[in-house]
Order: C-alpha cells, then structure tokens, then sequence
C-alpha cells in the first residue's frame, strides 16, 4: 500500500499541489491582514471562525482538484486500463488515491489553520488590531476545534468524488466542490455557520466517506472500457 | 501440448446484444496466434475479456492452467498487451512510462528499459514527454511497454498500425525473435493479412462474435492451390485452345483479359499453345491462393460480413 501510495504521488507531480497550498496559505494570511486595516475584527473568536471558514473551503476545493487529477483524468484519459492490467489489487490501487485526496486536505487544512492565525498573532503584536490577550487556554481550544475541522474536512472532500465519477467530468468535481463547501461553511454575521451544528459536518463526513466506499465497491467486476 | 490460454463458451452480451458468442479457442504455448476479423467482429472485446478488463456474461477463461477470475491479479503480471491503441501518462516522458510500469509489474532491471527502447527502434528521445509523440512513436513505445518484461504472453491488438513499412519489417522480425528465442507466445490481431501471414503459425477467424475457425497454417498452406495468371488480349480465343488443344479445363475467366488456370500444365507448352495460334500474352504469373483468398471465401462462405 506504502509502495502504491508512493507511485501515485510520483505519477501526478503532487509538488505543484503543494506549493499552490502553499501560496493559498500565505494569500489567505495577507488578505487577513489587509482587511484588519480597513476595519478591525474585534476578538480572537472573529478571528479563529474566519479563519476556519475560509481554510476549509478553500482545501475542499484544492482536494477536489486533486480527486480529478489522481482519479476522474486517469479515468477520462484511459490510462486506468494500464493501470487495472498490472498484477495489483485495483481496490488498493483506488485506496491509495483515496488516501493521498484525505490526507492531503487534513494536513494542509490544520497546517494553514496554525500558520494563520500564529502569523497573524505575530503581526497583531505590532499592528494591534486586537486587543484581546491571546491565553493559551484559547490556542489549545483552537487546536482541538481545527483538528476536527481539518477531519470533517478531508472526509467531507470526498463528496464531488460522486459528482466527477458520473461522467468523468472535471468541471463537475469542482464545481460541486465549490458549491457544497460554501454551503456549508457561508457566515451569517461571524458566528453561525452551518458547520456549527455540529451533526451537519459530521452527517457530511460520514457522506463523503461512504462515497469513497461506493466508488472502490464494484471496481473488481465492473467492466472497464 | 500444453495450453496457454483457453476459452470454453465465451460469451459477452451488452444489453440483449451478444458480441461475442461461445468461442472456444486455444492458443499453444510458444505460437504465434493470429486474430483475423473484419471490423466490429470482437476481436478488440475477446481481447479485453482476456486481460480482465470486462467480465464475461458466459463461459470461462483459463490462462495459464488457472482460471480468470475477477480477483486474479498474478496472471496480469505475465501478460504484456496492447489493446486498441496504447495509452500512456502523457506528462512523462518515454523513460518516465516505462519506469513506471516496471515499478507495477515488479520487475527490476536497470537496462531493460534501454533494451526495450532499442528493440523498437525509438531513440532521440530522452526527455519528450509522450504527448508530443506521433501516432508512430506512440505504438512503438506501446510495443515496447508490452515486451519490457519479456512476459509469458502477450496480446498485440494491431500492433504495426500507424508504423511506417521499415517500422512493420522490423517488428515482424522482432516478433519472430521473441517467439523463436524467448518462447514467448503471442496473440496478435491485424487487419494486414500479409503480415500476418508471414508470421502467424495459427489463425482464428472471428465474424460477428463467433470463432468461424481455427487452423494452422500449415493446413492453409497444404491446401492452398497453386495456379498459373494469365493475361491475354482475348480470353474467350484462349479458353477456346485451353480446353480444345490443351485439355486444360479447369479453368476461371475472370473478366475479358484475366483467366486462371489450376490445372497443371508447363508454362512452356501454354506460351507455345497460345503464341501458334495468334493470342497476347500480356503476363503470365505463377501464384498460390494467399490467405486473403482463404480469409474471403471463409467469410463470404459464412454470412455477409458487417
């Protein structure tokens, strides 16, 4: 699994994925700051609710794109028939894929969470938009809250996987991925969120997980032309 | 003898249609099985039941003395194929292709990607990645691919289309060595008759999902009929001696210069019959019906062809 998970990763140039997480990243924190210039956020908690909004739509979208390079392509493009010709387990093959989509987006999602909001920290300390002291009762709650976030997130990814399988569409993945993340996550004011029922995102997550299943269910015996 | 791959009762039918219906063949380890056909006739289909990639609606496949099931993975890596046309990650490059399905097939040999791409010719072209490709490029790498790790079989689904007629010599013979020196066994499928003539030494007819038949070569060559073409200006002149003065009347008229004789007869005692009494002779061929007679009378013997 290790050694499939590998070749995935060296067949697609995962790297391009990563820098553009990257660059995500550093945009949302700048645009953060920005905003604080024209008109201060007044708490912590504005801050950690933006930032937890715009890092998961932003990753469901990056995971989304993912999907459509490791699996909705390689099925549009036929390369899949190489691919379900070689002496490995195709559900394996398929799981790998899987793995790397989730992963991906847990990752990147917490990790843009922490460089966020300790960059923005570092910077509220010569800017002073905030006022608020930051305890760290309030970064350890934070932690917890973004890393189940970040794993509602990843399973939550797999959704458009239903969407592109249908007709191999890339615009289709996407798309739905767009739309469904920012269903889910559009702020009325800055405290609700449909993510803040917390059986919403976890409905979601346990969706997404059971299209990842769908999708891997029949491959052995569906007829691949 | 022993059997690389047999099929009892193939059977794949999409929505109510059969495509292919209860094929049995066999194909010997070692040979060369030719896939004859015409167009739409399943042979791209049988191809891909074989390799796993559809599932039959009936009948059985046994590859290697086991049988296909939908969870047999061991028999893929002991097949190379090409099937329809090849395809490839288009982002790599040729090496990049090729890396990769050794890493998948399990096969580690440092110069056999070097060997493979020597062996198909295709050189100069270190870091192209294979979408800038030709058609040409494309099926040789597709060759290459299949053969990479000298598998126990493999199944070629018109592999010399798109090569140009230096490219179709060299893979016969490349084909040849393989079967010759490696023992490899391989199923290939040509609409080229010629080609496949020169190498195959079985063929299987397929015509609307069904094997119409299988049968050596040699059988085909046993039975062909040799016979002598002739051209003349005035064929009914020459029918009129052939039958009167030579007593050769086994004979076709195929139009009013054509006639082909199959009885035997010297080529000298015709020239002299026909030159004393005042007919051209425009050509005078030797032949030996070729499989494209054999390939037409089977079809047309059977139903019209799609």
């Amino acid at each position: 699994m290790l050694k499939l998970t590998r070749l995935e990763l060296k067949k697609n140039g995962i790297g391009g994925n990563i820098g553009g997480a990257f660059i995500a990243i550093f945009i949302i924190l700048t645009l953060l700051t920005v905003v604080n210039f024209e008109e201060p956020l007044l708490s912590y908690k504005d801050i950690f609710s933006l930032t937890n909004v715009i890092t998961t739509v932003t990753f469901i979208i990056f995971a989304s794109v993912l999907l459509s390079k490791l699996i909705i392509d390689e099925f549009k493009s036929k390369t899949i028939t190489v691919l379900f010709m070689y002496p490995v387990n195709r559900k394996k093959v398929l799981i790998a894929k899987l793995i790397i989509v989730v992963a991906f987006t847990f990752i990147f999602s917490l990790l843009a969470k922490i460089i966020i909001i300790s960059g923005f920290s570092f910077i509220n300390q010569y800017t002073h938009f905030i006022q608020e002291e930051l305890t760290f009762e309030m970064i350890r709650n934070q932690f917890f809250i973004g890393i189940v976030n970040s794993l509602t997130a990843g399973c939550i990814s797999l959704i458009p996987l239903y969407f592109g399988m249908r007709k191999y569409s890339t615009p289709a993945t996407i798309v739905s991925a767009i739309i469904i993340s920012s269903i889910l996550n559009s702020q009325f004011g800055t405290e609700f969120t449909l993510s803040s029922i917390i059986y919403i995102p976890l409905a979601l997550s346990a969706l997404g997980v059971l299209i990842g299943f769908i999708s891997i269910r029949n491959i052995e015996t569906k007829d691949i032309v | 003898m022993s059997y690389i791959l047999k099929t009892t009762q193939l059977t794949k039918s999409y929505k109510g249609l059969e495509v292919v219906s209860n094929v049995n063949m066999s194909i010997k380890k070692g040979e060369i099985y030719g896939f004859l056909g015409p167009n739409g006739a399943g042979k791209t289909t049988i191809m891909r039941l074989i390799t796993n990639l559809i599932k039959p609606t009936y009948g059985d496949i046994e590859i290697f003395g086991q049988k296909l099931t939908p969870s047999s993975y061991d028999q893929l890596g002991r097949i190379g194929s090409i099937i329809e046309y090849p395809v490839f990650y288009d982002k790599l490059s040729a090496r990049g292709n090729l890396e990769l399905h050794c890493e998948y097939m399990g096969y580690y040999n440092n110069k056999s990607i070097d060997e493979a791409l020597e062996l198909v010719n295709l050189r100069q072209i270190n870091q192209t990645k294979v979408k800038d490709f030709s058609l040409g490029m494309k099926q040789r790498l597709g060759i290459a691919r299949a053969i990479i790790t000298k598998p126990e079989l493999l199944i070629l689904d018109e592999p010399i289309n798109g090569l140009d007629p230096v490219g179709i010599k060299e893979i016969r013979d490349l084909f040849n060595m393989l079967s010759k020196e490696y023992g490899i066994t391989i199923l290939i499928s040509s609409h080229i008759l010629a080609e496949i003539e020169q190498i195959a030494d079985t063929i299987g007819v397929i015509n609307q999902g069904k094997l119409i038949k299988e049968v050596s070569m040699d059988e085909i060559r046993e039975n062909n009929t040799a016979y002598i073409e002739l051209v003349v200006n005035d064929t009914k002149k020459a029918a009129f001696i052939l039958s009167n003065k030579l007593n050769v009347n086994n004979i076709r008229v195929l139009d009013n210069h054509n006639i082909r004789i199959y009885d035997a007869i010297s080529q000298n005692d015709l020239t002299k019959a026909l030159v004393i009494n005042d007919v051209t002779i425009e050509s005078l061929h030797k032949k030996s019906s070729s499989l494209e007679d054999y390939f037409l009378s089977l079809l047309h013997g059977g139903d019209i062809s799609a």
